[in-house]
């Protein structure tokens, strides 16, 4: 009789509602799509190179978009070095970032992670985003770590920005109210002693084991007195302990290894404070010193996911003033901005020497988010690696066709080139979000996005 | 007048209190229904409080009694009882959601634990755990750590753990619970670790344990109805704490436990009325508001308007907090009253703003008699006016949603319609949202949402009083379906205060913040929310007389065994 009328309560509550039906969701949320390719996606990083890429050579040629079929294709001059991940690598084309309304470049990187126009100030200028960011919105959905999320930059805060957040040289935007702009840390050795120079005041591992070991026994005895409703959910809450027991103890895997802090005493993280509105003044040391300033970038960024001192992280190689040279691949005349622009004379020879160099450090990054070995799979596997620019076509600003590259694991399936025509950028921010297991249908701006962009996974 | 009230609530009758069968005069069920289901009268008894268990027929069933979570806010209060930690780590746990149809953010239905809660809840434990056994203050709170040997080290470990893990799991600890404890002790010491680490890391371990994490009720028989299971004491004096301090119990109430007074109605009745006459029930009541009226919300947001700054929504929020403090607290006011007193509490940046008040200095809030003319109650707080708007613009269909939903328990759905742009040329909002409260498919719910809000026109985005909007005259008279004609804020609150659903709705708003669960539409919460109505209506809607008939329901006294 009791257990009837109990039973009876129970589908009452259940039935006949669309708004009782949300627990359920909100359940369902929890399991996420387990992937036949591997390990569920619980790492973002994201890439930003200025000033897009070259669509149309000076001999007429594609430099970027590669040639051949979705599984069969044969990698872009500019992509060339990206050849020894090309079985982890996706090449999206065809996705046009319609969401980018605003000033020409600003609007770019605006909109290049949120999905969003630029918003309006109160008087009147143009601002920030008006959406967060989708790393943002990324290290809200995972575990926590010391550092929610890290963003770094390269010779950041150039021209026009003199050192100091603007509109121009912003890419990550906080998942708040005011969608608060997050500035980039820059300078690398104070990155390296905040990441690494501190040891993490906690016991030995293996205390956290006997504490988790502890409560796991708690959850076990517990959970069979109870009814199925809580017993289940401490069940739940006993896999959650089990899955933190094998992250700890991967942390402490020999895989963290803070990387070495060389020297870059003359390289000057503020050089942008310095710097004027056209790019005459110039700071050709620091310049030269970008290649080894960005592989330590890269590599803390690499163990910063490795060590678990955070999950989501960003790059900028500097701002979309881009006003800096490139000595190292004999460019230290002018800077980088000069052979963007029409009115400067827009080369693209040049931009074609900058972009390939830039996917040769992308590469170096794939590979060393692969060599990290996290015992059933590599660091890698897990990640999702998002590269992207303000614009596609240097000279005109245009941002369709934009040079995208996804790569890593998460339920991405590597190895492809895929031609959307005319997708959405949107749409793949939220394909991207899709694969953390948030169920939303739509980010950004949702007037721009249709749905997840399909086929990626 | 309490006694008869409690009477009148009990309902199944199945107290152990051998005073509480006696009627009191507290029968009348207010006239009102359950959240528009028409009272079922089905099971045939009497709400005043006959003992229905003697009948054969049950008709007020207690609910089950599911694990209920500590929320950030009790996490916080928890540590600080116990091991004095005010640095509120609990603030680093994931936020707790509220859903479409549940107000509040303690809803057991929403909280399964995620990835993010499991790993915050360990590494919080180890700072907890951490402050507590650093050198400066170990001692102070375990002697014998001072001057720990080799020798005496296991007596020591042994008393801390006998100690301190029965006030974290609010229950005595059988032999072999204690011996897990002390065998982790001795394991961390074993492993190289000292005395404290060994003790932080029990400290960790205790407080990431469901038994600390989840208010557990195993409950004992019943004896007087057979299905039916009652808290034990140390479960009781559980509730008690949580409900009206959002903290563990006391010494004073594991006394009450020991001497077994909170095995009868009146014990917990006794403790209830000493835990709401100390001012740390203030903090669960404002708890209360601040979500039923989504205060919180005022937190970063965001205005065109440059004279609204995050602190003014900071100050705006302590502003309406206090005034529900005080009307509550210190006046003792009557729901229906705090819908229409003619006070707020405002410093010197609010008065001039919104009160008109030019002479008030400080940044205390102190209290203002209100321009009749311009405001009354809390349904004019500029607080609970911005605070329900999330974007920019005074939306008289978010008002009116926060009138009819959260206050009057009208249950419209959150956004089910087509979408219907409002007129962007109108220049007062009710020109603008002629369009969409006029459009067929909208005006079932718009026409008194909107209705609602537009009687609230007279005040801005940022909460402030206006009679113009763009030089023209704002027109605040609204013909509500269910109210008729009210012109204005006043009438729109006077007409609202007296109004059967207001008092039937802040009965069930308790019982569900009181409960962390969703009313189900069935006739054991319809019951329910009857019989505390009733005490309600009993007391002359007296809300201290509210929160302590909650604690004398069937459903706070007892509970079903699922």
């Amino acid at each position: 009789m009791k257990n009837f009328r109990l039973s009876r309560r129970t589908v009452l509550r259940g039935a006949g509602s669309i708004a009782l039906a949300l627990p359920w969701l909100e359940l369902m949320r929890e399991e996420r799509p387990a992937h036949a390719g591997g390990p569920l996606a619980r790492r973002f990083v994201g890439v930003y190179t200025p000033g897009g890429t070259v669509h149309l050579g000076r001999d007429g040629t594609d430099k970027w978009t590669p040639t051949g079929t979705e599984t069969d294709f044969a990698l872009s001059p500019i992509l060339t070095p990206l050849a020894p991940v090309q079985k982890q690598l996706i090449v999206p084309t065809g996705i046009d970032m319609v969401s980018a309304i605003g000033e020409q470049q600003q609007a770019g990187i605006v909109a290049l992670l949120t999905g969003t126009p630029q918003a309006r100030l109160s008087d009147g200028r143009l601002g920030y985003a008006s959406g967060p960011s989708l790393d943002q919105v990324i290290a809200g959905l995972l575990p926590k770590t010391d550092l929610p999320s890290l963003g770094l930059a390269v010779r950041w805060g150039t021209g026009r920005s003199h050192g100091v957040t603007t509109p121009s040289d912003i890419l990550s935007f906080a998942d708040d109210q005011a969608f608060t702009p997050l500035p980039p840390r820059i300078d690398p050795v104070l990155i390296w002693q905040e990441l690494f120079g501190v040891v993490a005041p906690q016991g030995p591992p293996n205390w956290d084991k006997s504490i988790l070991d502890y409560v796991a026994g708690r959850l076990m005895r517990l959970a069979p007195k109870l009814g199925s409703a809580d017993k289940h959910r401490l069940e739940e809450h006993l896999s959650r302990v089990r899955e933190l027991e094998r992250n700890i103890s991967m942390a402490s895997a020999v895989q963290c290894q803070p990387p070495t802090l060389i020297d870059t005493s003359e390289y000057d993280p503020k050089a942008g404070l310095k710097g004027d509105d056209s790019g005459a003044v110039k700071d050709r040391v620091t310049d030269a010193a970008i290649p080894k300033v960005g592989k330590l970038m890269l590599d803390m960024l690499v163990m910063a996911l490795a060590c678990n001192k955070t999950s989501v992280a960003t790059l900028m190689w500097s701002d979309t003033q881009a006003k800096y040279t490139l000595p190292w691949l004999q460019l230290e005349a002018d800077e980088v901005h000069y052979f963007y622009q029409s009115d400067g004379g827009y080369r693209p020879a040049e931009c074609e020497r900058i972009g390939t160099w830039y996917a040769s450090q992308h590469s170096y990054l794939i590979q060393q988010l692969a060599a990290v070995d996290l015992g059933t799979h590599s660091l890698l596997d897990e990640t999702v690696v998002l590269f992207g620019s303000e614009v596609s076509d240097p000279p005109s600003h245009r941002k369709v066709d934009m040079p995208f590259l996804l790569a890593g694991g998460g339920g991405l399936r590597g190895g492809r080139f895929i031609k959307y025509n005319g997708a959405s950028h949107n749409d793949l921010l939220l394909a991207i979000l899709n694969l953390f297991g948030d169920p939303r249908s739509s980010f950004g701006t949702s007037s721009y996005c249709t749905g997840p962009l399909p086929n990626l996974s | 007048m309490l006694v008869a009230l409690v009477a009148g609530s009990a309902c199944g009758g199945r107290s152990l209190d051998p005073h509480a069968g006696e009627k009191g005069g507290a029968g009348d069920d207010g006239g009102s229904s359950f959240a528009g289901v028409p009272n079922s009268g089905g099971s045939g008894t009497d709400p005043g409080g006959a003992p229905s268990g003697d009948a054969g027929t049950p008709s007020c069933a207690p609910p089950a009694s599911p694990l209920r979570r500590l929320s950030r806010f009790e996490y916080n209060n928890t540590v600080r009882e116990l091991l004095g930690d005010s640095t509120e780590p609990g603030n680093a746990l994931p936020v707790e959601k509220t859903t479409s149809y549940f107000d509040f953010d303690n809803d057991v239905a929403s909280q399964s634990p995620t990835a993010e809660g499991v790993a915050t809840y360990l590494s919080i434990a180890k700072g907890v755990a951490q402050r507590a056994t650093s050198s400066g203050t170990f001692a102070s709170w375990l002697p014998c750590a001072a001057d720990v040997t080799a020798a005496t080290a296991s007596t020591c470990a042994r008393r801390f753990v006998e100690s301190f893990a029965p006030l974290a799991f609010r229950r005595a600890l059988d032999s072999e619970e204690v011996s897990e404890l002390t065998d982790l002790h001795a394991s961390i010491t074993n492993s190289g670790g000292s005395f404290a680490d060994a003790t932080a890391g029990v400290i960790a371990a205790v407080l990431s344990a469901p038994e600390f994490l989840y208010r557990v009720e195993l409950g004992i028989r019943d004896p007087a109805g057979a299905p039916t299971m009652r808290p034990s004491g140390e479960e009781m004096a559980a509730r008690i704490s949580y409900l009206f301090w959002g903290a563990p119990p006391d010494a004073v109430l594991r006394k009450a436990v020991a001497s077994g007074e909170l095995l009868t109605a009146s014990g917990v009745l006794a403790q209830a009325k000493r835990l709401l006459a100390d001012k740390r029930s203030h903090a669960v009541v404002a708890t209360f508001f601040e979500q039923l009226l989504v205060l919180g919300q005022l937190n970063g947001l965001r205005r065109s308007d440059s004279v609204y700054t995050p602190a003014l929504g900071q100050t705006l929020r302590a502003a309406t907090q206090r005034y529900f403090e005080y009307e509550i607290f210190e006046k003792g006011a009557s729901w229906p009253s705090i819908w229409t007193a003619p006070e707020a509490f405002a410093n010197a940046q609010l008065a001039p703003l919104y009160y008109g008040i030019s002479n008030l200095t400080g940044d205390s809030l102190q209290k203002v008699m209100l321009d009749p003319e311009q405001r009354l109650g809390f349904l004019t707080d500029p607080g609970v006016l911005i605070g329900v708007n999330p974007n920019d613009q005074a939306n008289p269909d978010q008002r009116g949603a926060l009138v009819l939903n959260r206050l009057l328990c009208a249950g419209i759905p959150s956004h089910s319609g087509p979408e219907v742009a409002f007129n962007p040329t109108g220049v007062t909002a009710r020109d603008r949202w002629l369009s969409v409260s006029s459009s067929s498919a909208c005006t079932n719910c718009h026409s008194e949402m909107d209705g609602v809000g537009l009687a609230l026109e007279r005040y801005d985005s940022i909460g402030r009083y206006r009679t113009h909007e763009d030089g023209q005259a704002i027109d605040t008279r609204s013909e509500l379906p269910s109210l008729g004609v009210v012109d204005g804020a006043a009438e729109l609150a006077r007409a609202l205060s007296t109004d059967p659903r207001t008092q039937t709705c802040f009965v069930q708003r308790w019982l569900e913040f009181s409960s962390g669960r969703q009313l189900s539409a069935g006739i054991d919460d319809e019951c329910l929310t009857r019989n505390v109505n009733a005490a309600f209506v009993a007391s002359g809607y007296d809300v201290q007389e509210l929160l302590l008939a909650l604690t004398q329901t069937d459903a706070f006294l007892f509970f079903s065994k699922e």
